[in-house]
């Protein structure tokens, strides 16, 4: 690659400071905010999950400010066509004739968030899969790259049943991470409320760019994991399938589908991401246990008794995690 | 592979070596304990089972599984990669694992994370910071276990001196044993001129005595078994002195090595039984004195009643110091010896050990005033009341040494003074005894046991043929007399 630590050194600090230019717009939350950055650099999809009010749409809004990249916002309502995200072909008139041109959606930006994504229809939603995926929009016949680096943000409120939409599991499963954004203490409470109440939000100043972000993501998937990291990591994603015959108890008991082969994918990115925004050069166990929690709580099909039981996908999660040996 | 990458190794490999040490040791305490507890089984039986290697077993099976464990332990030692995560677990996040497993490797990850790696082995020192644990509560249990079989080691039982006794009837049948198959080679060998009824009798009677070796389990066995082969072999090397004068010899030099081999059982088991009498002694009233060998018999008679040894085998000693108290007659000790028998005869033997008990003593002691033959003490007083057996009764029952077996007096009714050879005491000290005119010997004379003992087989068999008795119980009266060879 032609580069020396102190360049990996310049990155890392590159990321701090996106770190610390959200971190003064979005009071607390700083692993949210570190989490949303692994998935910046580990190319991945973000689902933000929280109750209203959190500032979970301004979270991603500072984000796309930092990072100088082209961003759309796209609020998802039930009646919200696959077509106004992707975008469609439209006849207009070109040199007297009627010819079909294709226009893009709000898709078609670096950084797009889906707002409260659960509430459209299943079918628009799909049409976000392809894209997620890909990085491509298909319309008509004809198939259509995204900009690079393309990403989604997306955000969902929890409780609200009434006139939602599941996400289904292959949507899902799209999402690197899913990160639960809590409310804030008391401390954090006042702070945004100074913050708000003077109405002068604080100016965000560029960090990253596009390029360095492509940049950073090339120099973090060389980032080394050993054996026993990676086997770990393994461990944990084959620990979540109640089906095999050494799964947990907690397996047993609160799964009834386990993770993708995605998740182990998502684990060890975002592993890679977490260690190299701590100024380290290898994957630590220490990261897989961090992240196998955003990695895989929105992976796990969670079986009846979990429900009965009060049992979030994080306990089952932890429970694994106590399971697996790390050597 | 780099500088960095040759000092992270060799810094892995000395964890792993201290890493192994505690795993060898982790692996080998219990393997002790697992051992030890074979071991206490083992000793256990052999309180209460006979089994002379008991000890020797147990002290394998403790070694066996140590070393079972301990290979054990060497085997499942950490490899080098788990090594080196020990050393990350001490808070160095996987660097070590990390940069050990990119040797070789270059890259800007590669030079990163080694350079770290060399920095975490500089801080890690092993003995210091990984030590050896010790697992007191295993360590606890090895050590209460090593104790419980030392202790049943020392426990004393009838069963353990069996086994003593019965390991020593092996070893002498086993000498026996191949003096014999060196004689049957050597027949085999030396075979011309032989006849046909020699050639198939003469390895069936050396095929009998084997067979009786490898039934023999008590060293009195061993004992009678040489004394009848010494006889049958001296019989068969007379038979054969003219017709093949090598197989004569061959008979005649094994015999005598038999009779060699013989003594040295009878040393041997009077010191096995004299050791196993003043173990007794010792428990009862005797004291260290005594054991001394300094007492008078009378002496021993009054302490060695007094400390009541139990047991069969003790039983012995009892009637062996009672034959030495002098107070008994001579008839009760004839009794005595012929109910211990070999027993009998060996734990009088035993008793004797020591060396304070010289012939010369003896006789003076206990024999002149049991009335036992004279003839049998006269010349060879060493062997005083060490008769037992099948001899009791008459001279040899005091004659257990040299000259055992050579010969038997013939008695001579006016000067003999056994009360048992020399007729019907009057009581008047007069005595009513018969000669007969078809006796094959001269009275007072000396003839070789073995035409004693066959003329009065031959005869016994005669009578009993000719006789009104059932045939099983003709075979049985002849088992009686084939006993005495």
């Amino acid at each position: 690659m032609g580069l020396e630590v102190k360049d990996l050194k310049t990155m890392t600090d590159k990321l701090l400071m996106c770190e610390q230019e959200i971190g003064k717009n979005i009071i607390g939350q700083r692993e949210v905010i570190r989490q949303v950055l692994m998935a910046v650099i580990s190319d991945g999809n973000v689902l933000l999950e929280g109750v209203p009010g959190l500032g979970k749409t301004e979270l991603v809004k500072a984000v796309s400010r930092v990072m100088s990249a082209s961003f759309k916002r796209i609020q998802f309502t039930p009646d919200l066509m696959p077509a106004d995200v992707t975008g469609t072909n439209l006849i207009v008139k070109e040199n007297g004739s009627n010819v079909f041109r294709f226009r893009q959606g709000p898709i078609f930006a670096n950084i797009v968030l889906a707002d409260e994504i659960n509430r459209a229809t299943p079918k628009t939603q799909s049409a976000l899969l392809e894209a997620m995926q890909e990085k491509t929009v298909t319309v008509g016949s004809e198939t259509y790259e995204l900009p690079s680096p393309f990403m989604v943000l997306a955000t969902q409120n929890p409780i609200e049943n009434e006139g939602t939409y599941p996400l289904p599991e292959a949507q899902l499963d799209r999402f690197l991470l899913k990160i639960l954004v809590d409310f804030p203490t008391k401390q954090e409470l006042k702070e945004i409320v100074n913050i708000t109440a003077t109405g002068e939000r604080p100016e965000l100043s560029e960090v990253l760019g596009a390029d360095d972000i492509l940049e950073i993501r090339k120099v973090v998937r060389e980032l080394p994991v050993s054996d026993a990291v990676m086997d770990y990591a393994m461990s944990i994603v084959t620990a979540t399938h109640p089906e095999l015959s050494d799964a947990p108890p907690a397996a047993k008991k609160y799964i009834t589908v386990g993770a993708s082969p995605r998740a182990a994918q998502a684990i060890i990115k975002t592993a890679r991401a977490r260690a190299f925004m701590d100024g380290r050069y290898n994957v630590a166990f220490e990261d897989i246990r961090t992240v196998a929690y955003p990695a895989l709580r929105h992976r796990l099909s969670l079986s009846f008794d979990a429900l009965t039981d009060g049992v979030g996908a994080d306990y089952v999660i932890g429970e694994l995690i106590k399971a697996v040996p790390t050597v | 592979m780099n500088k960095d990458d040759v000092i992270i190794e060799r810094f892995i490999r000395k964890l792993r070596r201290h890493l192994t040490v505690q795993s060898v040791t982790d692996a080998a305490v219990p393997g002790g304990t697992a051992g030890f507890v074979i071991a206490i089984i083992i000793s256990v039986l052999s309180m209460f089972i006979p089994f002379y290697h008991a000890g020797v077993c147990a002290v394998c099976a403790v070694c066996i599984c140590v070393v079972t464990g301990a290979v054990y332990g060497f085997v499942k030692r950490p490899s080098m990669e788990k090594s080196a995560l020990r050393a990350d677990s001490l808070g160095y996040k996987e660097r070590l694992v990390t940069a050990y497993g990119l040797a070789g490797e270059e890259g800007v990850f590669a030079d990163a994370v080694r350079r770290e790696a060399v920095a975490v082995t500089e801080q890690i020192n092993p003995g210091r910071d990984i030590p050896h644990r010790v697992r007191w509560g295993r360590m606890t249990v090895f050590v209460l276990l090593a104790c419980v079989f030392a202790a049943t080691t020392f426990v004393d039982t009838d069963a353990r001196r069996r086994a003593d006794t019965m390991h020593e009837a092996d070893r002498q049948a086993d000498a026996l044993d191949k003096e014999i198959e060196e004689l049957s080679d050597r027949l085999e060998e030396v075979s011309d001129g032989l006849s046909d009824e020699e050639l198939s009798e003469l390895p069936e009677l050396l095929s009998d005595i084997r067979k009786e070796l490898d039934e023999a389990d008590e060293p009195g066995d061993v004992r009678d078994i040489a004394d009848r082969s010494y006889l049958k072999l001296s019989d068969a090397s007379k038979s054969l002195d003219g017709k093949n004068a090598d197989a004569a010899e061959a008979f005649k030099k094994t015999a005598d090595r038999l009779r060699t081999a013989d003594n040295a059982a009878d040393k041997t088991a009077e010191n096995t039984d004299g050791k196993q009498s003043g173990d007794n002694q010792s428990d009862g009233q005797q004291t260290g004195s005594q054991s001394d060998g300094n007492q008078s018999g009378g002496q021993q008679s009054g302490n060695r009643t007094g400390s009541s040894q139990t047991g069969s085998q003790q039983t012995g000693s009892n009637q062996s110091g009672s034959q030495q108290s002098g107070s008994q007659t001579g008839s009760s000790q004839s009794g005595n010896q012929t109910g211990s028998s070999q027993a009998g005869g060996q734990q009088s033997g035993g008793q004797q050990t020591g060396g304070q008990q010289t012939g010369g003593q003896q006789s003076g002691n206990g024999q002149s005033g049991n009335g036992q033959s004279g003839n049998g003490q006269s010349g060879k007083g060493t062997s005083t009341g060490t008769g037992g057996g099948w001899y009791s009764g008459s001279d040899s029952s005091s004659e257990r040494d040299s000259a055992r077996l050579e010969e038997v007096t013939i008695p001579d009714g006016e000067i003999g003074d056994d009360d048992n050879l020399t007729g019907v005491n009057n009581g008047d000290g007069s005595r009513t005894y018969e000669k007969s005119d078809s006796s094959l010997t001269w009275s007072g004379s000396r003839v070789s046991y073995g035409d004693v003992s066959g003329s009065y087989r031959e005869q016994a068999y005669r009578q009993i043929d000719s006789a009104d008795y059932p045939s099983e119980m003709k075979d049985k009266i002849k088992q009686y007399f084939d006993g005495f060879n």
